[in-house]
């Protein structure tokens, strides 16, 4: 083990300095004649879009000035600021571009601010994105966007969108006010031999149309779903980040110059490092989230985990270890339960760390339910559920709540200073008392509601920028005076995983649907197009949580190791809700499989390439790679599901050096040696007799 | 007047219908059917009967509205006389004749109970027998039936897409129905019975532990709505899209045929291989009591010299059935030269001469037909008599008054704006019953092959209405379209026809109670992308419905001309030793494509899959299995479970690119075939017989 150990920090080192896809001089000048273009010229150039009293900004910014400044921010990035002001409103718009040098990206987050003496006319519509690609090259512009979590086996399904004469107008817009929710913010756009991929970064309600115009061009339009407001005198207020990154190449190539770019530039870092490939643990599963935990059964689970020789780096605690009427789902009193834990979970969390096991604690400061200590002493932080018209309340598409916790309470105004203030102060000081080392903040209830609720007529969609504002300032702040922790970003699943949330926390539970292979393999099939670093459960035992999860019934391994079930939902981070309790379970394979996982766990960190669609069919099979040119190395998952009736397949590798030598060694037992060239034109020859059955083939380049 | 023909009684369906249904799927005495009648299937559809149809008071499963007030509402008080005699052996009829004592509109449900098949048709007529013009008869549905599906499970509904000349033609689909749910079909008003996305008229509705199969019969523009209630019901409505009339005295009208089969479990292979017995035992047209062979085809030119081309087939030692002239680009065999579509390739537009060209025929296609007969094969002669699209031709000049004009009446612009001959004129009718049957007989036609381009006569129809009547421009038609064949067929025993309309866009049960469509769809030219892959999915979709169909291949290749193997096969163009291995192997296996069908894989157009599919005759103990492996799929083995078989007997399982084995049913049932194909874009064809 120490050795397995050593070699996963040298890998997890080599990590950070993502070393992956690499730019092109081609894509960084594709990159730069677009930047020239938009953020060189006029005002009216910028690609942005709003109207002012009704007037459309393409008319408007004609006649305003436009000031630039750029200054370098680091080795890697300029900032360039573009203001312009409208000389009778008083309106300025700002726009702050950050441009890389390693990477063809380019990010902007757009400004509104009265700097007049009377309120401005009404802003509306605003797009923080809107700009227009024009194609050369014969063939037409085709969208690759994503299902966004919504706690189903179908979540993080990949969409594809090819625009013609009769395909010419598209939208996409989340569910809720949540900016993951059913929809992912991540779109790749292809036309001739590249496209760009594009984000938004709005933890809010975003909506983005593509319109074909003409035969040869694409219109796209993104930004806060609606805005509608004047501004105050010295107010202002801010628009979604929005980036975009060019790139040339096959299909795989955006997907995989993205992924290096959300490593090197966007994921948080501790001391410079990205949060490690990892195994954590909770005992939910077993105690009913942390509704029956106490500092005995915590601490005991850890140590059974050390026991086993299992490499545990984490422990997790979950839902209901705070004061809370018998049920986790009662949230907004946010005091350690003295009852089950009279030291704390201080005690926990200081036994873990002497062992070397950190501790991940659950929040979930958004939502307050009624006889919470907010809800009874600080009504006026919160807006209220039962004062939302019923008409904003049940839209026609909204998907029925899936859960009995999802949308229960009112929600917590991160845009209210005051209440934010007392928010930042009271975890920051849980997290200080309690030694928290990984703060999860979970949201399980449609904000939108709440913030259109409570918006005036001239002021529509201003709480929910407050909203957004605060919350992201609030994150800043816990990582400010916390410079060690990391965030797990968590809403229901993954229904919150934009760009800016992502600059902050991790997703760890990428979607509520759990512990079933296929959906799991589905998950990573689809989410890793667009995110390098996710998690997901692990379940060995029974689970006493079926009815708040989506947990298939009745077919859990109960105390055999299922390898295909393990294997489906290997992940960055697996968190294992093993019944380690138990002394029965086969501790060998456990130990086996979790050392294979830590070994090809940092490969999913690499470039990614699917080496089959995506399909939730029991019929098929579904495989991929992920590869680490940097080290040389690189992995195989291969799943025959449980109806397939294919024995054999070839996968054709990608990403390698065709002359270079490689073996590659079946984690089940077997090597062969093979050229890179080889792998990459004949390909990987796989036979599963079985079914359903997971392979994991780890390879390495040895000249 | 028009001409009520229109049988109520299926085509010619006989009274030994079902056992030479057997024999086409191959009854052998003391072989196991796989897909039997189950005596509680008879008694559901005699029960549904029983409460529909023969009740004192029935729930009548169509309805309509006559002077704004509902039909089960009016016929309790109108007069009753009810009939019931044996067609046949396996065949009851039912009369059901209700008469309004204020206006004479007299109502005749027909209806067709079924002893062999959980089946019951009908059909209801519409008739002033009064000397007044009757009120107004609206929203007429020939099918208004509601279902319950019990306390648990959910009601679900598969089909296929229709045809419109794209690859995703005939695509099976699947919908759940929850409570609210509402799902509306019909072809996009081109009044061409299977065409569009929603126009296949067919359906397959499930409910726990049963199901019905739904299908109406109607050459015309048809809609049908499946609305879920809040509970546990369904209401299900089909009719002729649009009716809002008034009839004049001794005027008649129907409605489209209405089918349904009953079947339980929850198996729907198995429903839908019932329906194919059905479908072949009482719908598939008959000669001498035949349904149609399996047949090879040819195109060919139709004079003399174009005899070169099929010696040299015949010399090769390849067996052809069937020499097919089509409309033929610019060379049609019909008078062109006067019309306005000069577009390269589209001198086939200008039509409504229905003349043999005497330049390129002096003596006509006798020679030619004479010569094919000869040698045991048959003519079929390309037809598209209700588009006129050259304004020069004999029915524009003499004859405009039977065209009906469309919204935006140009010709020589496009085929869907030319005008239609109007089926529903007794005289045109008549003159086109008497011409067509003419040149059959003088000719020696033994297929008639009748296409339908352009947007079809929906929109003519429509136009030619006024706004008291509404949909009878469409209904005259239809009847007088049936008439059309149905006389083609009675003055000529041994005829047969092809129902074509741009592909197979006119596949109702009406029409295919009188004809096969020999040309399945349209997407098969040489210009169209993923044309093999589309033939496999085409084939996999439609044979759930129809158990008789052909096409043509414009490839050489094996990969694709096996994909477009099926009940009748033909190649274009290709060197002699392709065409021989082709149609000869073709040949060994095609009969069985005409018993029961399983598929083996999911559908999928998707270049990374497999298809595959098996056909089984269980009366005969014989089967085939074809798979192809795309040219993006990694696999490059699976193993596939076959159905139906003996588990019990042994069989011969053949690959026929070379290499036998002996397997129990057990095996082939449990295990399945083993099949390596290393090579991608590759199609094996696997046949079996059962041992004695």
């Amino acid at each position: 083990m120490p050795t397995a150990r050593l070699f996963t920090v040298i890998v997890m080192l080599l990590s950070s300095l993502s070393a992956f896809a690499q730019a092109t001089p081609g894509e960084m000048q594709a990159r730069d004649q677009w930047v020239a273009a938009r953020f060189g010229g006029g005002a009216a150039a910028l690609p942005i879009s709003f109207t002012l009293g009704g007037a459309p900004s393409a008319t408007l910014l004609k006649a305003w000035k436009l000031e630039r400044t750029e200054r370098k921010l680091d080795e890697n990035r300029n900032e360039i600021t573009l203001i312009c002001t409208d000389p009778s409103s008083g309106l300025r718009v700002k726009c702050v571009a950050v441009q890389y040098r390693d990477y063809p990206a380019i990010e902007w987050t757009p400004y509104f601010k009265n700097t007049g003496s009377t309120a401005t006319p009404i802003i509306a519509d605003i797009r923080a994105l809107d700009t227009t690609f024009e194609r050369a090259a014969p063939g037409d512009f085709v969208l690759d966007h994503s299902v966004g979590s919504n706690d189903s086996p179908g979540s993080y399904e990949p969409r594809t969108v090819s625009f013609g004469r009769k395909m010419n107008t598209f939208k996409l817009a989340p569910f809720g006010g949540r900016a993951s929710n059913w929809t992912m913010p991540y779109w790749k756009i292809t036309w001739g031999d590249g496209g760009a991929v594009i984000a938004v970064g709005w933890p809010g309600q975003w909506s983005a149309d593509f319109n074909r115009v003409g035969n040869n061009a694409l219109r796209i339009r993104a930004g806060q779903e609606l805005t509608h407001f004047k501004l105050e005198p010295g107010e202002e207020v801010r628009a979604p980040l929005v980036a975009m990154l060019f790139w040339q190449g096959d299909q795989h190539r955006g997907h995989n110059l993205w992924r290096a770019w959300m490593l090197a530039a966007n994921l948080p870092r501790v001391d410079g490092k990205l949060l490690p490939t990892q195994l954590v643990a909770c005992s939910s599963h077993q105690y009913n989230e942390m509704q029956d935990a106490t500092e005995a059964n915590q601490i005991g689970m850890i140590d059974r985990y050390l026991a086993e020789k299992l490499p545990l780096r984490y422990w997790w605690m979950d839902a209901g270890w705070y004061v809370n009427n018998g049920t986790w789902k009662n949230t907004g009193t946010w005091e350690v339960d003295k009852k089950r834990f009279p030291k704390g979970l201080r005690a926990i969390t200081d036994h873990g760390r002497a062992k070397g096991v950190k501790s991940i604690v659950w929040f979930e400061p958004e939502r307050v339910t009624p006889d919470s200590w907010i809800f009874k002493n600080h009504p006026e932080w919160c807006f209220e559920q039962e004062k939302i018209p019923v008409e904003l309340k049940s839209p026609p598409a909204m998907p029925s709540p899936p859960h009995g916790y999802h949308g229960v309470g009112n929600l917590f105004n991160f845009g209210d200073p005051k209440a934010w203030e007392w928010m930042v102060n009271h975890v920051d000081k849980i997290i200080t008392e309690e030694g928290i080392d990984l703060y999860r903040q979970d949201f399980n209830l449609d904000p939108l509601p709440f913030w259109r609720a409570n918006d005036s007529v001239d002021r529509q969609g201003i709480t929910e920028i407050r909203y957004v504002s605060g919350l992201l300032a609030y994150w800043d702040e816990l990582r400010r005076r916390h410079p060690n922790i990391f965030i797990d970003v968590c809403a229901s699943g993954g229904r919150r995983i934009d760009l800016e949330s992502l600059r902050r926390g991790y997703p760890l539970l990428r979607d509520d649907t759990l512990f079933e292979p296929n959906s799991q393999q589905g998950h990573t099939h689809g989410i890793s197009f667009w995110i390098p670093y996710h998690g997901t459960g692990s379940i060995i035992g029974q689970s006493k949580l079926r009815a708040d999860f989506n947990v298939p019934a009745g077919n859990l391994p109960d105390g055999n190791i299922d390898v295909n079930l393990f294997r489906s939902l290997m992940a960055p981070t697996i968190i294992a809700c093993w019944d380690v309790r138990r002394t029965d379970l086969d501790y060998d394979s456990l130990r086996r499989l979790s050392a294979q996982f830590e070994r090809v766990a940092p490969y999913y960190t690499g470039d990614y390439y699917p080496l089959t669609n995506y399909s939730l069919s029991r019929k098929v099979w579904m495989a991929w790679q992920f590869d680490r040119p940097d080290l040389g190395e690189g992995m195989v998952q291969v799943f025959r599901r449980e109806e397939s009736p294919f024995e054999t397949a070839r996968f054709k590798l990608y990403g390698l050096v065709p002359t270079a030598t490689y073996v590659v060694e079946n984690l089940d037992g077997g090597s062969e040696t093979r050229s890179g060239a080889d792998l990459m034109e004949s390909g990987l020859p796989v036979a599963i007799a079985t079914q359903p059955t997971a392979l994991v083939f780890a390879y390495k380049r040895v000249k | 007047m028009q001409p009520s023909t229109t049988s109520p009684i299926p085509g010619r369906s006989t009274g030994i219908g079902s056992r030479i249904a057997l024999l086409f799927l191959g009854v052998i005495f003391g072989a196991q059917g796989a897909v039997g009648t189950d005596p509680a299937e008879l008694s559901l559809a005699r029960q549904w009967v029983g409460e529909h149809l023969e009740a004192d008071s029935p729930q009548m499963p169509f309805s309509f509205v006559y002077d704004d007030q509902l039909s089960d509402r009016l016929l309790v008080d109108w007069q009753k006389t009810v009939a019931s005699r044996k067609i046949d052996d396996t065949r009851t009829l039912r009369s059901i004749i209700w008469k309004d004592p204020k206006s004479g509109l007299e109502v005749r449900c027909l209806a067709v109970c079924y002893d062999d098949y959980p089946a019951v048709e009908w059909t209801v007529y519409f008739k002033n027998a009064g000397n007044a013009d009757t009120l107004i008869l609206r929203d007429i549905q020939g099918l208004d039936a509601s279902f319950q599906r019990g306390e648990k499970g959910e009601f679900s509904l598969t089909g296929i897409k229709g045809d419109w000349n794209v690859a995703e033609s005939f695509a099976p689909y699947r919908f759940e129905l929850s409570p609210h749910d509402v799902r509306k079909f019909g072809p996009p008003g081109t009044g061409k019975s299977s065409d569009g996305p929603t126009g296949w008229p067919y359906f397959n509705l499930q409910m726990p532990a049963k199901g019905v199969i739904v299908a109406v019969g109607w050459p015309g523009q048809w809609a049908s709505t499946f609305t879920r209630d809040g509970s546990t019901g369904l209401a299900i409505k089909a009719g002729q899209e649009l009716t809002k009339l008034y009839l004049k005295p001794g005027e008649e009208i129907r409605t489209p045929l209405i089918a349904l089969m009953f079947w339980q479990g929850a198996d729907v292979v198995r429903a839908q291989n019932l329906w194919r017995r059905w479908f072949v035992a009482h719908n598939l047209p008959r000669v001498a009591g035949q349904p149609p062979p399996i047949m090879a085809h040819k195109h060919a030119g139709g004079a003399l010299k174009d005899t070169a081309t099929v010696q040299r087939m015949l010399d090769a030692g390849i067996k052809l059935d069937l020499c097919w002239r089509d409309a033929g680009g610019d060379n049609t065999w019909f008078p062109i030269a006067g019309g306005p579509y000069h577009r390269e390739g589209k001198g086939w537009w200008n039509t409504g001469t229905w003349e043999i060209d005497p330049a390129k025929y002096p003596d006509g296609f006798r020679p030619f037909t004479n010569w094919l007969h000869e040698r045991g094969v048959g003519f079929m002669l390309w037809f598209e008599p209700e588009r006129v699209g050259d304004p020069n031709s004999w029915l524009a000049k003499n004859h405009p008054e039977w065209l009906l004009p469309t919204n935006a009446l140009t010709f020589g612009d496009n085929p869907s704006n030319d005008p239609i001959l109007d089926q529903g004129n007794p005289a045109a009718l008549d003159w086109l019953i008497n011409h067509v049957d003419g040149m059959i007989k003088s000719q020696g036609i033994d297929w008639y092959r009748e296409d339908m381009n352009g947007r079809g006569p929906g929109q003519a129809w429509r136009k030619n209405d006024t706004p008291d009547r509404q949909g009878i421009t469409e209904n005259h038609y239809v009847q007088g379209h049936l008439a059309f064949w149905d006389e083609l067929l009675r003055r000529n025993l041994r005829l047969r026809i092809d129902s074509c309309a741009s592909g197979g866009r006119r596949n109702d049960l009406e029409s295919m109670r009188r004809a096969v469509p020999l040309c399945r769809t349209d997407f098969n030219q040489v210009y169209q992308d993923g044309v093999a892959e589309a033939t496999q999915g085409h084939t996999y979709g439609l044979s759930s419905w129809l158990p008789y169909y052909g096409l043509s291949s414009r490839f050489h290749d094996e990969y694709s001309y096996r994909s477009f193997y099926m009940p009748s096969f033909g190649m274009i163009g290709g060197e002699i030793p392709v065409l021989k291995k082709a149609y000869g192997e073709w040949r060994e296996v095609a009969a069985d494509m005409l018993g029961d069908y399983y598929p083996l894989t999911p559908y999928s157009l998707e270049r990374d899959k497999w298809i595959a599919w098996q056909f089984d005759r269980p009366e005969l103990g014989t089967g085939m299995v074809q798979v192809f492996r795309r040219d993006q799929s990694p696999y490059d083995s699976a193993r596939l479970k076959l159905h139906g078989l003996d588990a019990l007997a042994k069989y011969m399982v053949e690959n026929i690119d070379g290499g036998t084995e002996i397997r129990t049913g057990n095996e082939l049932l449990s295990d399945g075939i083993a099949i390596s194909m290393p090579a991608a874009r590759s199609a094996r064809i696997y046949r079996y017989h059962r041992l004695e």
